[in-house]
């Protein structure tokens, strides 16, 4: 969180998370030279401009595959949480790789003609009803562009104008991005493959990342199903004070949807919306610390009570009423507007209380 | 994410997971295999 604008606000974490980043891409780019240059020799041989090309499209794609697991692993396991904190820095260098490799290609196919490259590129071939001669060199392009798009607006100043709504749902841009660069792969690069080895791993790509979203939205699914409400339908059964970790949540589903976080903090016990203010991330799987809801995405926090971030930070949440009622806490499926204060219920000397003070 | 943004993402998955599917399956049946 910040309350000043920073281009970016650097920590070690961040520095470290990129320098492995970083290496990580230089040591792909010299091992898949450094591999064909040995595997493609004589006739085969590749040119070095052709190489380049290969090897940073084969990068930003696998740079691509990561990015969408990082997602549904984190929902899966805590330990990944990590590794998503900086993603958007992760997807920005996709860009760049995947910049670098559209130029090497544009240059080395479109750069010798008196035709504007990226004229060229676009008229040069309009097979669009052939598969085998399709111009994939479009998927490719339509990808960057939203890849661009991305990168450009991945800054929270981008995420405060926009809102977060608006930025979550701009952002989800990068599953037709993969998916057209699917498309430019299949019907490109791999048309010149002799080996099975890239169209395997292809297909391994697909099906880790759309398994791994399979599994985390299952997990989901089945941890919303199942909630008890009482008859008015206007409370949700929580569970056992005890239930609730110490200064962590359990998370419930509202009828409609929506999910809500219940934390417990001592002997207080409090509701706000699942749903961070500033990426929409889980704050159900998040912890208190200093006192406040944190996030586990990006440490944006809020008071439990009241939803509001401490100051001099202004962001609210949604607040929910909760109690305790024969033992169990329950929570009003009503949300509160955010920054409602919200007497926190309270289990009776650290033990659970059998019915609650309204039904006394 | 809020609610009408899980299915958008559900959707989505459903929509682009087989159709990328299709496509790699289709690129692999009519590929020739040509120069490096």
């Amino acid at each position: 969180m910040s309350i000043e604008y920073r281009a970016i606000s650097w920590s070690r974490p961040k520095r470290v998370y990129d320098a492995i980043v970083a290496v990580g891409v230089v040591l792909f780019l010299g091992a898949y030279i450094g591999v064909t240059s040995v595997t493609h020799t004589g006739d085969e041989a590749i040119s070095p401009p052709i190489l380049l090309m290969r090897a940073t499209g084969a990068c930003a794609f696998v740079l691509l595959h990561i990015i969408l697991c990082i997602g549904p692993l984190a929902r899966l396991d805590v330990r990944f949480l990590p590794v998503l904190f900086n993603r958007r820095h992760l997807g920005v260098l996709t860009f760049l790789v995947a910049l670098l490799h559209a130029l090497a290609a544009i240059g080395f196919y479109h750069g010798f003609s008196f035709v504007n490259p990226l004229l060229s590129l676009l008229t040069m071939n309009t097979d669009v009803g052939s598969l085998r001669g399709f111009p994939f060199e479009w998927l490719g392009l339509g990808a960057l562009a939203i890849m661009f798009l991305l990168a450009a607006t991945s800054h929270d100043f981008w995420n405060k104008n926009l809102g977060a709504r608006a930025w979550k749902s701009l952002h989800m841009l990068a599953y037709p991005a993969y998916a057209l660069l699917v498309g430019h792969v299949a019907l490109g690069a791999l048309q010149d493959e002799r080996g099975p080895i890239a169209t395997i791993a292809a297909f391994c790509g697909l099906l880790l990342v759309g398994g791994l979203h399979v599994a985390a939205g299952v997990r989901e699914t089945k941890r919303d199903s199942g909630q008890s409400l009482d008859a008015g339908g206007e409370w949700i059964d929580v569970g056992s004070p005890m239930d609730i970790p110490v200064d962590r949540a359990r998370t419930v589903c509202a009828p409609g949807g929506e999910r809500i976080a219940v934390f417990r903090s001592g002997d207080a016990i409090s509701a706000v919306t699942n749903v961070c203010a500033h990426q929409g991330g889980p704050l159900g799987e998040g912890a208190i610390i200093d006192g406040c809801v944190t996030c586990p995405w990006h440490g944006w926090q809020y008071r439990a009570e009241d939803g509001c971030s401490p100051p001099p930070f202004q962001e609210k949440i949604a607040t929910y009423e909760v109690r305790i009622n024969g033992g169990r806490v329950q929570v009003r499926t009503r949300a509160n507007a955010p920054g409602t204060r919200v007497e926190p219920a309270r289990i009776e000397g650290g033990r659970t209380p059998n019915t609650h003070e309204g039904d006394a | 994410m809020i609610r009408s943004q899980r299915r958008r993402h559900l959707v989505m998955w459903l929509v682009l997971g087989p159709l990328a599917l299709v496509v790699l399956v289709a690129s692999v049946v009519v590929r020739t295999g040509g120069t490096p």
